[in-house]
């Protein structure tokens, strides 16, 4: 899916392990490692199956303490990179 | 309970037992009970482990002999006792292991032996019978905290293994591995969820157990999750392709969840 849009439900994809070490949390998937920041982990949590993009961005613009408008450019921008690393599904 | 009293619970005479052995009050080695009855895990087929460390050598008619130890075997009733005969070396090099582990470096798994990781949860639930002093001198050399959280590592590093695995048998349509190998998911975070809680008893036999005894609301809503996954009705093999591929990502699922709680935890 190359269309990221508020309607989209992205589900974590189950190929995927979230791993924290020394204080940093990566995603490990078929042995690529990706090192993420705390926005990033809280977007690729968020990605419940359940959850469209509209709630994953009010969510974080609530918790984050972000305006709604960077955060949804903040989860798309990141939601695009999971996609193309397949680190997320649809 | 002390350990003469314990035994006595169980209609052993802790007295006529030690003489078996040659033990007495005089004996220069340490001498301590443990096991799964210790424990309160135990069942009327339970042996009663009897440890002494020290020079020793055993003195009972039935003697097998190990790698870094001798069991000595012996019966009250129906019930078997062994006496299990460690030399002072082996303790202290166990604890020098144990304190060599790099908690957090990459793979620590397996850097002590089965044994070894059996032996250090038996002396730190040890009740003492003779030598008490020397006894608690023998517990300290084993931190028990470190311990527990190289049981939590390895567990997470067997769940990442099995994980591994699992999604490897869904991407090529192996229900049958990819049920297996879920199941041994499912043990391996209940056991890291365990050792999380501060179990040190690496034997999976009782896992169900030490799950079940566990305290807390979390603790509860794990165990209903673990007995779903333990029994899922999948029917007969060859499983049916969308039936095993739910199970395998339920499994998935609850094994993330548990080390996603136990690594949070540490922030």
């Amino acid at each position: 899916m190359n269309i990221v849009n508020l309607s989209s439900i992205p589900r974590r994809s189950h190929a995927v392990r979230r791993r924290r070490r020394n204080g940093a949390t990566m995603l490990i998937s078929y042995n690529n490692f990706y090192d993420v920041d705390s926005l990033a982990d809280v977007v690729w949590q968020a990605c419940d199956g359940v959850s469209d993009v509209g709630s994953i961005t009010h969510n974080v613009a609530v918790t984050q303490d972000m305006p709604e408008g960077l955060a949804a450019a903040a989860v798309i921008a990141y939601l695009a990179i999971f996609a193309t690393e397949s680190l997320v599904e649809w | 309970m002390n350990a003469a009293a314990l035994l006595a619970s169980l209609g052993i005479d802790l007295e006529a037992v030690l003489a078996s052995e040659d033990l007495g009050a005089d004996t220069e080695a340490t001498v301590y009970l443990s096991g799964s009855l210790v424990e309160g895990l135990g069942n009327s087929s339970s042996d009663v482990d009897i440890f002494v460390v020290g020079d020793l050598v055993p003195n009972g008619p039935h003697v097998i002999t190990k790698d870094k130890f001798c069991i000595s075997i012996h019966f009250s009733g129906a019930r078997r006792i062994d006496f299990e005969y460690w030399a002072a070396g082996h303790i202290k090099d166990m604890a020098v292991k144990l304190e060599a582990i790099r908690l957090g470096e990459d793979f620590v798994a397996e850097k002590l032996a089965p044994i070894e990781e059996l032996f250090i949860h038996r002396i730190l639930i040890g009740l003492p019978i003779l030598g008490a002093d020397r006894f608690l001198s023998l517990a300290q050399l084993f931190d028990r905290d470190r311990f527990r959280q190289y049981l939590v590592q390895q567990s997470i590093h067997r769940i990442d293994g099995a994980m591994e695995d699992v999604v490897g048998t869904i991407d090529d349509g192996d229900w049958l591995s990819a049920v297996t190998r879920s199941r041994d998911l499912v043990n391996f975070a209940a056991d890291a969820f365990c050792h999380s809680k501060g179990n040190t008893n690496p034997l999976p036999k009782w896992r169900a157990r030490i799950l079940e005894r566990l305290p807390g609301n979390e603790a509860r809503m794990l165990e209903k999750q673990y007995w779903e996954l333990q029994f899922p009705e999948l029917g007969s093999a060859p499983f049916r392709a969308e039936v095993a591929e739910v199970y395998a990502r339920r499994c998935l699922d609850f094994a993330e969840q548990i080390t996603w709680s136990i690594q949070d935890d540490d922030r």
